[in-house]
Parts: C-alpha cells; structure tokens; sequence
C-alpha cells in the first residue's frame, strides 16, 4: 500500500469505500484521540473504551456513505463517538460521571485564559479544582466544556459533533462557563 | 509512514471483513423520507387549521342572535384539531432535526417556518372548501368534536316560537316560497312586507335559510316570514360557494338584523 499519510481524511473516506484497507489508516488516526474523548466523557474501564470505539469505527464504516462532505471528517466521527458513548452508558442504565479529566498544561491554560482564573502560586493544586469542577458539571454541560476546552474544538465544530444549532452551542458554553467559574469561586479559585 | 496495525485497527479490519457500507441510495431515501414524513405533518396540521378557521367563521351562523350564547359552545372548539394539530406540529420539528442538515436551524426558525406554512396551507385547505368536509367527517365520526349543523339546528329549527331553518325548495317568489325543515317537511311560506324583494331574489335554490316570523298552521305547515338569512356555512370551496352578489347582499342585510329583529316582533307575539 502506498503512503497513506499524504491523504486528507476525506480521501480516505472515498479510497476506503473502494478498498477496507484504507479504513485502517482512519482507525489508526483517530483511535487515540477519539479513546482520549470517550474516556473524558464518562467513568469507563480500559476494555469498555475499546468496546466503544470498536464499535464507533465500525458504525462509521458502514456508515460512510452518509458522511457529509461539507463537514469535517474529524466533526462527524466525533459525533458518532459522542452518540454511541452516550448509549453505552444509557445501555447500562448509568448516567456518565466525571471522572480522571485528563488535562495537559495547555488545556490547562486554555480553559484558565477564558475564564480569567487568576494564577495562584500552586499551579498544581489550580488544575486539581479545575478537573474536578469540570468532572462536576451536569452532563450537557460536561461534554461541550470539554470538546471544546479539552479538544479545541471551534464552535462550528460544537454544532456539527453535538447536532445544535450554533446558537444553542453559544448559550450552552457560556451557561456552562457561568456553572465552572462559580464553582471555581466556591473552591478558592479566584477570578 | 506508518503501516503498523494497532490490536484496534486489527480488530476493527476483522469486524468490518464481511460488512459492506450502507448504499447512498439507502441514506438518500432515508433522508428524504423525513421531509416527506415532515411534509405530511405539515399538510395534517394545515387541515386542523382548515377545520379551525370553518368553525370560527361559522360558530356566529350556527347561533341565533338575540339569544345568550349558549352553554356548549365549546362545540365551536375543534378540540380533536387542535390537538392534532399540535401533536403533528411536534413530529413536524422533530422529523425536520432528524434530516441530515436539520440540527443547523434554531428551534425558534424551524417552528415559525413551520407555523407559517401550516397556516398557508390550512387557509389554501379552507378557501377550497377541505375545512368544511373534514368537519362534516370529524362531526360525524371523531369523538369530542361537537357538530355545528347540529348546533344551529337546535337554535334555528323550533317553528312553534317563530323560528324556521330549512332549505329552499323552489325558486322564490315575491308570493312565497317552499322550504324543506331538517325533517324534511315541505312548509309553505308566505313573506310579510318587511321581507323586501331584493331579499327573497338573492335566495337560491338549495340555499340552506333561516327565517323568522311565525307559524300559522302547524298542520297545514304554514309560515309568515318577516325576515329571512342565509344560513350557509362559509368555506364550502368551490362546490358550496354562492354567487358573489348574493353572498355581499347576505353580508348587507347581516348589518340590518337587529333592526329587522325588531320589526318582527309584532308579528311573532
């Protein structure tokens, strides 16, 4: 097979159509960061992460022709990622818990910029709250903080994965950013 | 570049080794199976709106003037359309999100664009006389829709206290005129001189009418009318529609009912 790595995601879509082993590539693209998504939605263990995203690529496969070409690739696998997350755990009767919010430094710093959290000297203990506030918020909320602040998604890319308008994407994120910085206050945090 | 399967990516090839992709044809056809499962509930609603607006045009020719209005006039309320109309409106928004592009409208556009066009349509429905049919339909076989001709016959139909509803059997004459009642007797009426000429001429063949005066012989079935008014429920469509001098005569004399109610009350005492 030739260099995979020169193809956009979208012209693997078309090559994977005409041959399985392109989808491969697909698979192998997203399966970390897709595993990164899923293990930030909800409390679930390794074997359950790998059920799921089995599952997600395989949905996505029988599903490709119905990717819309005027989204991004990244924007609808992410949906059908979230989706099928959400049905895991409505299969189990469980509402999703936040849970081990895996944040690096960056994320860190871009959630701290846009709620204006003031540094405190212990930049450790300042990530601490803020996982856990997040992991605290209800789920609609949860789940738009963190693509959008843990996967640095645009807020065309919110509307596309969670299927909202762009308005409701609007009025959710700052709904939920109103929840995050008075739970921050309520924690010491000051902003 | 890197050509490593992960145990993921090993699974996944195997899971997916004997599937095929769904055809577009099947995403194509689902798609459009929604607008049209959309398009239907639009075209429901817009006919409970048809059937809304038949009865509030029509409840005022189902009553009687002069008399309080009547304990079930929530027979003029459409219930089971409203509700349907409703029901069908929700499924409408929900069908229209679930297209592929849907979720990109806001909730206040698609319901407005929504609303809108069910009420285009349903005034369309109305006008071609759909509103009336339905009506007859749903009076006769929907349960919790009251019946307007039922109403306005009991308002209109009690020839002892000088009240006559009836159609019109014969092309009328200054002299007179046959009018069938709803238990399809055959009462002669005579017009008293405050029924003018112009009046008895605008009435048609068929013409469903009320009449007011009085019963001069209940065995004979005579009647004195001193005024006379169509009692045609509006919206009929194309089939029902009466011809436009005669309905704008109608509207004319509606202006002068009371004035006339007066005068008939010499004759009906």
């Amino acid at each position: 097979m030739s260099d995979l790595t020169i193809h956009t995601d979208e012209e693997l879509v078309g090559l994977s159509l005409e041959h399985k082993r392109y989808f491969g590539e697909l698979v192998r693209r997203y399966e970390h960061k897709l595993g990164a998504y899923v293990r930030r939605l909800g409390q679930l263990s390794a074997e359950d992460v790998e059920d799921v995203l089995q599952n997600v690529f395989i949905k996505v496969y029988q599903n490709l022709n119905d990717f819309d070409r005027s989204l991004s690739f990244s924007s609808w696998i992410y949906r059908i990622a979230h989706n099928e997350t959400m049905s895991f755990f409505r299969g189990r009767r469980v509402r999703p818990q936040g849970h081990k919010v895996y944040m690096t430094s960056e994320m860190f710093e871009n959630i701290a910029s846009d709620l204006n959290v003031v540094r405190e000297s212990e930049k450790r203990y300042d990530e601490r709250v803020v996982k856990e506030c997040v992991a605290a918020l209800p789920e609609a909320y949860r789940e738009i903080v963190i693509l959008k602040y843990f996967e640095n998604k645009s807020y065309q890319e919110l509307s596309d994965i969670l299927a909202l308008p762009p308005g409701t994407v609007a009025t959710r994120l700052n709904r939920a950013k109103a929840r995050l910085r008075s739970a921050l206050h309520t924690k010491g945090i000051t902003i | 570049m890197n050509n490593e399967h992960s145990s993921l990516t090993e699974k996944v090839l195997a899971g997916i080794e004997h599937t095929t992709p769904r055809s577009r044809e099947y995403f194509v056809l689902r798609n459009s199976g929604l607008w049209l499962l959309a398009a239907l509930s639009i075209i429901v609603g817009a006919l409970a709106i048809a059937s809304v607006i038949f009865r509030l045009v029509n409840v005022g020719v189902a009553l009687r003037p002069g008399l309080p209005a009547p304990g079930p006039l929530l027979v003029a309320i459409p219930f089971v359309w409203i509700a349907l109309m409703l029901a069908f409106g929700v499924l409408a928004y929900r069908e229209i999100r679930s297209t592929k592009r849907g979720y990109k409208y806001e909730f206040s556009t698609v319901m407005l664009m929504l609303l809108l066009a069910t009420v285009a349509l349903g005034i369309v429905f109305y006008t071609s006389g759909l509103g009336f049919a339905l009506d007859r339909f749903a009076a006769r076989h929907l349960p919790f829709t009251g019946d307007l001709e039922e109403l306005q016959q009991s308002r209109w139909f009690q020839p002892s206290e000088g009240y006559l509803l009836g159609t019109i059997q014969e092309d009328p004459t200054s002299g007179g005129v046959k009018v069938a009642d709803p238990t399809h007797t055959v009462w002669q009426v005579q017009f008293a001189d405050t029924v003018v000429a112009r009046q008895i001429e605008s009435l048609d063949e068929g013409e469903r009418v009320g009449l007011l005066g009085r019963a001069l012989d209940a065995v004979q079935h005579t009647f004195l009318a001193c005024d006379v008014r169509s009692l045609e429920f509006g919206g009929r469509g194309v089939m029902g529609a009466r011809p436009m001098g005669a309905r704008m005569h109608a509207a004319g004399e509606r202006l002068i009912q009371q004035e006339r109610i007066n005068e008939c009350a010499g004759i009906t005492e």
